[in-house]
C-alpha cells in the first residue's frame, strides 16, 4: 500500500523528468508544427508539413533568418482538438516563437483559444472557418474561408448560366454545412434557384435515398460541399441513378482523383481551390518544380502550396521585425503585401488573407485542368 | 410514388446486404451466446483482400471472391480458436470485452498496413441497370437480392436436413446435452464460424461492388447495423435475420429519405431498443426463461 | 499504533503529501503548463474510469455509452457557465454538480428500461443511448450543433490574474473533487447498498430471494455512475475550453473500458493506477500515437485471456481502511463516546396457535398448456419440519418457485401468516417472511461468508445509500449491529471462523450450510430447503439433520424442504406431502406415507427402500 503512492509519485517524477527536453542551442529558431498528421485527415496535415518543410530548407540553405538556422517541430494531434492544446502546452515550453497550425478547422480553432491567451503567433494554412482567427489578432491564415469560396462558386455557376442548383451536404459536420449555408445565401442573391437542400453524413456510404430526391427536382447544377471519399462515392452513384447534372466542389475535394474507380466521372466536377498546378504565375511555376525535385510527386493537395505560403509570411514577417518577440511578429505578419505561390497576400481586418481562387476540373484520366483564377 | 418505390428499392439493396452480414451474427450467437463485435470487421479484411488481389496482384474477379472467401475463414476460425474458444466457461462479460478487442485489432492492424484512406474499388460488373416503369434498379442490386435469397435458402435447408447443420442446432439448444449425445461441439462451433465468415466475404465483395471504397473503418457501422437486424428478426433464428435486416433496411432508408441522415442512425438505434424492451426475442424469436 | 493501523494511516498522509508537493511544484513553476494539464487529465480520467467500473465492475454490467453521460455533464455546465453572470468561482461547483444532476437524470430514463436487460443486449442497448445522445447534440442548435461549443470558460486561467496562481487553485479544486468521488465509490461499496449491488453482479436471482430488490440497486448503481460521470463532462468542458459531440463517441467509452479492465474490474484502486498509466504513457511515448489503439487492442485480449482479474487483481479498499483507522484514530483520540450499535430490525410476527404460518389454496401453474402444479394445498405450523418428496419433475421447485414470487400463480392463493402475497416480488416475500435456499447452491462467491450473510440483513436495515457514503452515525450504528448479529448466526453453525473466507472458496458442505445461515439472517418466518442435502454422504448428512432440528428450536421458524434421501426425509419430517405430475398424491405422516400404495408405486418403489427409510428411525 505504501508501494502504491510511491508508485504514483514515482509516475509524477517521470513526467516530469520526460519534458527535460535536451535544451537546444539558442542561435536556432523555432516554430511549432501542429496538426492531423495521421489517420483519416492525415494527407492533408502531411501536404502542409511538406510545403512548411520545403520553404524552411530553402531559407536554411539561403542563410535562415536574421542568420540562424529555423527548425519546426511537428506535433501530430490525429485530428482531436485537445490533443492540438496538448501539444501547444508541449511545445510552448520548449522555447517555439510562433506557430504554424492547425490543419482541420475544429483543431484550428481549439488551438487559437491558447495561443490568443499567450499572444503567440498563429498562422493557419488549412483552416477556412470563419470563427478560427474571430478576435484572436495573433491568428492568421493562408487560404481563403469557407464563406469566400462559397460565394465565388455561387458566382461562377450564376456565370455559366445555370438556373437550378441542388445541394447535397452534411449538417453535422461545420466545414460542410458552413459552406452549405455561404453558397445557399450568394446564389439566392444571385437569382439562382435552389431547388433541393438533402443531408447525409461523411462517411455514409449509401446516398441514393437523398440523390434520387435531388434528382426528381431536376437541378442543373449540384454543390457538394464533402471530401474526396465521399465525394467519389456519391459521383459514382449519382451516375448510377441517372442524375445527369454539373457537379461543383470545395476545395476538401481534391484528392476525390485518387479515390474513384471511373474517372471518366471527374470530367463533370468544378471546384474551387487555394492553388493549381496550372497556375501561370512565376512563383506558382518555381514552386511546382521545386517540390517536384523535393518530394518526386507534383504538389497535388493545394495545401502544400498554401502551407508553403504560411511558412513564406511567417519567416518574412520574423525578417522583417528583427526581431522574435510575438507582439512584433504578429505585427509584422498582419502589415504582409508580398507574392506568394498561391497570389498576392495581404491581410483584412479579420485576418484573413485577401487572394485569388482558383477554379480547377479534370479531364477524363483524372489529370487536374486549370480553368480559371479569380483575382480579388 | 416512384420517389418512395425507388426509396423501398434501396432499401431492400441495403437490407439484402445486412442480411449476409445478420446471418453470421445470427449463427454464431445462436450456438455460443457471443455478440461477435469483430464480424463486421471480418468484412473489411474480405473487402481489402478482394482490392488487393484485383488491383495489386491482378486476379480476375472470380479469383478474387475465393480468395476473400479463404482469408475470411481462415481469420474467423483463428480468431475463435485463439481469443473465443479459452473464455468459454468465463463470465460472459469478458467474451464480450474480448470481442471489442478483437474488433479494435482488425481495424487499427488495418489502419496501419493500409493507411486510413479508402481505396477505390475497381469496376467488375458493367451493367445498364433495369428500367420498369419509372423506376430505375441496378444490377447489383439485382444480384445482391438474389444471391441473398440463395444463400439463405441454402442454408436453411443445411440447418435443417444436414447432419451437421443438426449438429449446429443441437449445440444452439442445449450446449452440455448435446456433448453427451456424441457431438462435437468444437468442430461445430468451428463450422458455424466457418459458414459466417464465409457469408461475411460474400456479403463484402457484394458491398464494395455497390459502394466502391475500402477503408478500414468500412466494416463496424454495417456490422453492428446488422447486429441490429438480427436481433430485430429474432438472434439464433435465420430467417429472423432475413427479415429483420430487410425491415432495418427500409426503415434506414426512409428515414434518410423523409426525416435526415443523421437522424436515420439514430431511428435504427431506436428500433432496436424498442424491440429489445417490448419483444426481446425479437419479431420470430420464442421466449425462454432461466432455470431457478 | 499497530502495523496495520500505521501503514494505513501513511496512506491517508500520502494523498494530502502528493497534494502539497504537486501544488507546490506547480506554484513554483517546476511543474509547467503542459504537465499541470496532464495531471488535471488524469484526475478527470479517474473519476471516468471509477464511475464506469461502479456499473461494470461493481455491478458486474457492460455499459457502452458512458461517453454519452460525459457529453451531457460537458455539455449542461458549459452552457451554464456561458450562460450566468456570477463569478465563476461560485458558477463552476454549480454548473457541475448540474451536469452531473443532469447526466444522472438521463442514466434514470436510460436504466429504467435498459436494466431490464442482461448481458450482452444490454451492452448494445447502452451503446444505441450513446449514439443517440450524439446524435441529438449535433443537431441541437443549443448545443452549438456540428460546430459545438467554444470559448468556454478554461480552468486553468479563471481564478486569477496570476497564470501559476490560477492553476494551482485549479489543479486543487479538481484533485479534491477527484479525491472526494473515488472516497465515496470506496465508501458505497463497503455500505449495505454497495454489498447490494455487489450480490447482484454474484448471482442476481438468489440476490433478489435474499430480499436485495435488485431492479432499484442496477438503477442506483447507474445513475451514480452516470452522475459522476456528469461531473467529469463538466470538468473536461473547461479544461479544454472547446466541446463537440464527435468528441464523445463509442471510441471514447471504450479507452475508458480498457482502462477498468486494466486495472481490474470492481478495482477501484486498479481504475486509478490505470487511468494514470494510460494517460501519462502517451504522453511520454508521443511517438507512438499510431500504435496505441493496436496496443489497447492487444491488451484487452491479453488481459480478459490471461488475467482476467486486472493488472492488481482484486486488492482493494486500503482507502476505506485507512478512513477506517481514521475514525478509530480520532474517537481515541478525542475520547469520543461509542458509536451505539443498532441491532438489525426484527420483525414482529403474528402466530396464533391454531391457524397456519404457511397456506396455500388450490394452488396452481400452467406454463403454455403444461400444467406444472394443479391443486396445491399445503399448509405449515409455526415450527413444523415438513417435507416434500416426489419423482424429478413432480414440481417441488416449481411450488418453491410460487411460494417466493419467482413465478406468479395462475390459480389459487398463498397466505403468509393469514395475508396473501399475490403480486409480491420476490424481495418483498423476504421481506414478508420467507426465505429459501437452492437446488445448485446459489452464493455470492466472491464475497467473504460473512458478507454473504450481511447481504440477507440488508432488508432489516435502514440507512440511506447517502449514510452510507459518509459514514456517519446512523450507518455505523447499523452496521456494526449486522456485524456481531452475522457473526453469532456463524457461530450458530460452527463456522464463526470462516467468516472472512471467500465463500467460493468453501468446501461444498459448508458451502451448503452457509446458504442456510443467509436465509436465515433475513429473520423469516417460513425457511424453504430445495435439497439440502444434495451432494453430501451419510456423516455430512447426518450432520444436515442436526441442524435442521437445531434451527427449528432455536429460531421459531416453520421449515419446508424438499428433498430426495429418504433417510434424512423419514428421519426428521413430521409430515410430508407427495408430489406427483404437480399433484399432491398423498400427505401425511412418515409412516403413512412409507406404506401409501400409490406413492410406493410413483416414487418409492420397492419395499427394500421402505425398510431402508423404516431403518432410518430407529
Amino acid at each position: 500500500m505504501k508501494k502504491r503512492s510511491l508508485f504514483t509519485m514515482l509516475v509524477a517524477a517521470a513526467l516530469l523528468l520526460s519534458t527535460f527536453v535536451p535544451g537546444l542551442a539558442e542561435d536556432v529558431i523555432k516554430i511549432g508544427g501542429i496538426g492531423v498528421l495521421s489517420g483519416k485527415y492525415g494527407m492533408y496535415g502531411l501536404a502542409v508539413k511538406e510545403g512548411v518543410d520545403l520553404y524552411v530548407k530553402q531559407v536554411n540553405a539561403a542563410g535562415g533568418v536574421m542568420g540562424k538556422q529555423v527548425e519546426v517541430y511537428w506535433e501530430d494531434t490525429q485530428g482531436n482538438a485537445s490533443e492540438a492544446i496538448n501539444a501547444y502546452f508541449k511545445l510552448s515550453e520548449q522555447g517555439m516563437v510562433a506557430y504554424i497550425g492547425a490543419v482541420l478547422s475544429g483543431e484550428s480553432k481549439a488551438l487559437a483559444e491558447v495561443t490568443a491567451e499567450d499572444g503567440a503567433p498563429q498562422i493557419s494554412p488549412s483552416a477556412t472557418d470563419y470563427d478560427v482567427t474571430t478576435g484572436r489578432p495573433n491568428v492568421f491564415r493562408t487560404c481563403f474561408l469557407d464563406p469566400f469560396q462559397a460565394k465565388a462558386m455561387a458566382d461562377f455557376i450564376a456565370n455559366e448560366g445555370l438556373k437550378s442548383v441542388a445541394v447535397l451536404y452534411d449538417n453535422s459536420n461545420d466545414y460542410s454545412l458552413g459552406l452549405f449555408e455561404a453558397f445557399k445565401a450568394q446564389s439566392e442573391k444571385n437569382g439562382l434557384s435552389v431547388v433541393a437542400a438533402e443531408s447525409a453524413a461523411f462517411g455514409d456510404t449509401d446516398y441514393k435515398t437523398q440523390l434520387t430526391t435531388i434528382m426528381n427536382a431536376k437541378p442543373e447544377a449540384v454543390f457538394l460541399p464533402y471530401y474526396g471519399a465521399d465525394a467519389a462515392l456519391i459521383l459514382a452513384q449519382a451516375n448510377e441513378l441517372g442524375l445527369n447534372a454539373k457537379f461543383f466542389g470545395a476545395d476538401g475535394i481534391a484528392d476525390i482523383v485518387e479515390l474513384i474507380s471511373d474517372k471518366n466521372l471527374l470530367t463533370s466536377l468544378i471546384y474551387t481551390d487555394h492553388f493549381s498546378e496550372g497556375a501561370q504565375s512565376e512563383a506558382a511555376q518555381k514552386f511546382v518544380a521545386d517540390y517536384q525535385a523535393e518530394y518526386g510527386k507534383l504538389p497535388s493537395i493545394s495545401f502544400s502550396a498554401t502551407g508553403y505560403d504560411a511558412a513564406q509570411v511567417l519567416l518574412n514577417a520574423i525578417e522583417a521585425a528583427g526581431s522574435t518577440e510575438p507582439d512584433a511578429i504578429v505585427a509584422a505578419i498582419k502589415a504582409t503585401n508580398s507574392t506568394v505561390v498561391s497570389g498576392n497576400i495581404t491581410f483584412d481586418d479579420h485576418n484573413d488573407p485577401v487572394k485569388s481562387i482558383f477554379f480547377q476540373t479534370f479531364d477524363s484520366e483524372g489529370n487536374k485542368q486549370f480553368i480559371l483564377q479569380v483575382d480579388p | 410514388m416512384d420517389l418512395l418505390a425507388s426509396q423501398l428499392i434501396n432499401g431492400l439493396h441495403v437490407g439484402s446486404i445486412y442480411a449476409l452480414i445478420a446471418l453470421g451474427y445470427t449463427m454464431v450467437y445462436g450456438i455460443i451466446k457471443l455478440i461477435n463485435f469483430a464480424h463486421g470487421d471480418i468484412i473489411m479484411v474480405g473487402a481489402y483482400t478482394a482490392v488487393i488481389t484485383l488491383v495489386s496482384l491482378n486476379w480476375s474477379p472470380v479469383a478474387a471472391l475465393i480468395a476473400a472467401i479463404v482469408v475470411c475463414v481462415l481469420l474467423g476460425l483463428t480468431i475463435e480458436r485463439v481469443a473465443y474458444k479459452p473464455l468459454r466457461s468465463s463470465p460472459r462479460i469478458s467474451s464480450l470485452i474480448t470481442a471489442i478487442g478483437v474488433s479494435m485489432l482488425l481495424q487499427n492492424a488495418a489502419l496501419l498496413l493500409f493507411g486510413a484512406q479508402p481505396r477505390p474499388f475497381p469496376i467488375v460488373l458493367k451493367v445498364e441497370p433495369l428500367r420498369f416503369g419509372g423506376l430505375q434498379i441496378s444490377f447489383i442490386t439485382l444480384l445482391t437480392l438474389g444471391i441473398t435469397a440463395l444463400l439463405m435458402i441454402g442454408l436453411q435447408a443445411f440447418v435443417h436436413n444436414s447432419k451437421p447443420g443438426k449438429a449446429m442446432r443441437a449445440a444452439s439448444e442445449d450446449y452440455a446435452t448435446a456433448q453427451l449425445m456424441g457431438i462435437n461441439v468444437n468442430n461445430t462451433i468451428s463450422l458455424t464460424f466457418a459458414i459466417g465468415s464465409a457469408l461475411a466475404a460474400i456479403g463484402a465483395y457484394l458491398y464494395v461492388m455497390a459502394y466502391p471504397a475500402v477503408s478500414p473503418t468500412m466494416g463496424s457501422l454495417p456490422g453492428l447495423k446488422a447486429f441490429i437486424a438480427a436481433v430485430l428478426g429474432g438472434i439464433g433464428i435465420i430467417p429472423g435475420a432475413m427479415l429483420g435486416a430487410f425491415v432495418l433496411g427500409i426503415a434506414e432508408s426512409l428515414a434518410k429519405a423523409y426525416i435526415s441522415s443523421q437522424m436515420s442512425d439514430a431511428v435504427v438505434y431506436f428500433i432496436l431498443i424498442l424491440v429489445l424492451l417490448f419483444k426481446p426475442t425479437g419479431l420470430m424469436g420464442k421466449p425462454s426463461g432461466e432455470k431457478v | 499504533m499497530n502495523k496495520k493501523t500505521k501503514s494505513i494511516t501513511l496512506n491517508i498522509l500520502g494523498i494530502l503529501v502528493l497534494y502539497v508537493a504537486l501544488s507546490t511544484l506547480i506554484g513554483s513553476g517546476a511543474i509547467n503548463n503542459y504537465l499541470s494539464n496532464i495531471l488535471i487529465t488524469i484526475c478527470i480520467t479517474i473519476i471516468m474510469t471509477a464511475s464506469l467500473n461502479v456499473t461494470t465492475g461493481l455491478l458486474g454490467q457492460l455499459a457502452l455509452g458512458h461517453a454519452g453521460f460525459m457529453a451531457i455533464g460537458a455539455y449542461v455546465s458549459a452552457l451554464l457557465t456561458k450562460s450566468l453572470s456570477i463569478s465563476f468561482g461560485l458558477s463552476l461547483p454549480l454548473s457541475l454538480m448540474l451536469g452531473g444532476l443532469a447526466a444522472a437524470m438521463c442514466g434514470l430514463l436510460i436504466g429504467i428500461p435498459a436494466l431490464r436487460l442482461e448481458g450482452d443486449y444490454l451492452a448494445i442497448i447502452t451503446l444505441g443511448f450513446g449514439e443517440i445522445i450524439r446524435v441529438i447534440i449535433e443537431n441541437l442548435s443549443i448545443t452549438g450543433g456540428a460546430r459545438g461549443l467554444t470559448r468556454i470558460t478554461r480552468l486553468s486561467r479563471a481564478f486569477s490574474q496570476d497564470r501559476t496562481l490560477s492553476m494551482v487553485i485549479a489543479f486543487t479544486l479538481v484533485f479534491f473533487i477527484t479525491v472526494l468521488i473515488i472516497s465515496s465509490i470506496f465508501t458505497l461499496g463497503r455500505s449495505r447498498h454497495g454489498r447490494a449491488i455487489i450480490s447482484i453482479r454474484e448471482n442476481a436471482i438468489a440476490a433478489e430471494a435474499t430480499g436485495i430488490p435488485t431492479t432499484r440497486y442496477k438503477l442506483l448503481a447507474f445513475v451514480f455512475a452516470a452522475f459522476y460521470a456528469g461531473i467529469a463532462g463538466g470538468l473536461f468542458a473547461h479544461q479544454i475550453s472547446i466541446i463537440d459531440a464527435k468528441m464523445f463517441g463509442f471510441n471514447k467509452s471504450i479507452e475508458y473500458l480498457v482502462m477498468v479492465v486494466l486495472g481490474g474490474m470492481g478495482s477501484i484502486t486498479g481504475s486509478v493506477v490505470a487511468s494514470i498509466v494510460l494517460v501519462a504513457l502517451p504522453e511520454v511515448l508521443r511517438g507512438m500515437e499510431e500504435y496505441r489503439l493496436l496496443i489497447y487492442s492487444f491488451l484487452l485480449i491479453l488481459m480478459m485471456l490471461f488475467r482476467p482479474s486486472g493488472l492488481l487483481g482484486t486488492r482493494e479498499f486500503s482507502m476505506l481502511a485507512a478512513w477506517e483507522a481514521m475514525e478509530r484514530f480520532c474517537s481515541k483520540v478525542f475520547k469520543r463516546k461509542d458509536t451505539p450499535t443498532r441491532m438489525p430490525f426484527q420483525p414482529r410476527y403474528d402466530i396464533w396457535e391454531d391457524k397456519p404460518v404457511l397456506e396455500t389454496r388450490d394452488l396452481g401453474i400452467d406454463f403454455g398448456g403444461l400444467k406444472a402444479a394443479e391443486d396445491i394445498n399445503v399448509h405449515l405450523s409455526d415450527n413444523e419440519i415438513v417435507g416434500m418428496i416426489g419423482p424429478n419433475g413432480a414440481g417441488k421447485t416449481t411450488v418453491f418457485n410460487l411460494l417466493t414470487g419467482v413465478y406468479a400463480p395462475t390459480r389459487g392463493e398463498i397466505m403468509l401468516l393469514g395475508k396473501s402475497i399475490h403480486g409480491r416480488a420476490p424481495h418483498q416475500i423476504t421481506h414478508d417472511g420467507i426465505a429459501r435456499t437452492f437446488q445448485n447452491i446459489r452464493l455470492f462467491n466472491s464475497m467473504s461468508a460473512l458478507d454473504n450473510v450481511k447481504v440477507a440483513f440488508h432488508s432489516r436495515m435502514r440507512y440511506s445509500p447517502l449514510s452510507g457514503i459518509l459514514r456517519n452515525a446512523s450507518c455505523l450504528s447499523e452496521e456494526r449491529g449486522i456485524d456481531i448479529r452475522a457473526r453469532e448466526l456463524l457461530r450458530v453453525f460452527q463456522m464463526e471462523s470462516d467468516a472472512d473466507i471467500i465463500a467460493g472458496s468453501l468446501p461444498y458442505g459448508r458451502q451448503r450450510k452457509l446458504e442456510i445461515c443467509r436465509a436465515l439472517a433475513s429473520n423469516p418466518k417460513v425457511l424453504l430447503l430445495d435439497e439440502p442435502a444434495a451432494g453430501m454422504n451419510p456423516s455430512e448428512t447426518a450432520e444436515l439433520m442436526q441442524t435442521i432440528k437445531l434451527i427449528r428450536d432455536r429460531f421459531s421458524v416453520a421449515i419446508l424442504l424438499i428433498e430426495h434421501d429418504m433417510k434424512l426425509v423419514m428421519g426428521i419430517c413430521e409430515r410430508i406431502y407427495v408430489l406427483n405430475y404437480g399433484r399432491i398424491i398423498a400427505h401425511g405422516s412418515p409412516e403413512e406415507i412409507r406404506s401409501n400404495p400409490e406413492v410406493i408405486a410413483a416414487y418409492l418403489g420397492q419395499p427394500q427402500s421402505v425398510q431402508e427409510a423404516a431403518h432410518a428411525e430407529s
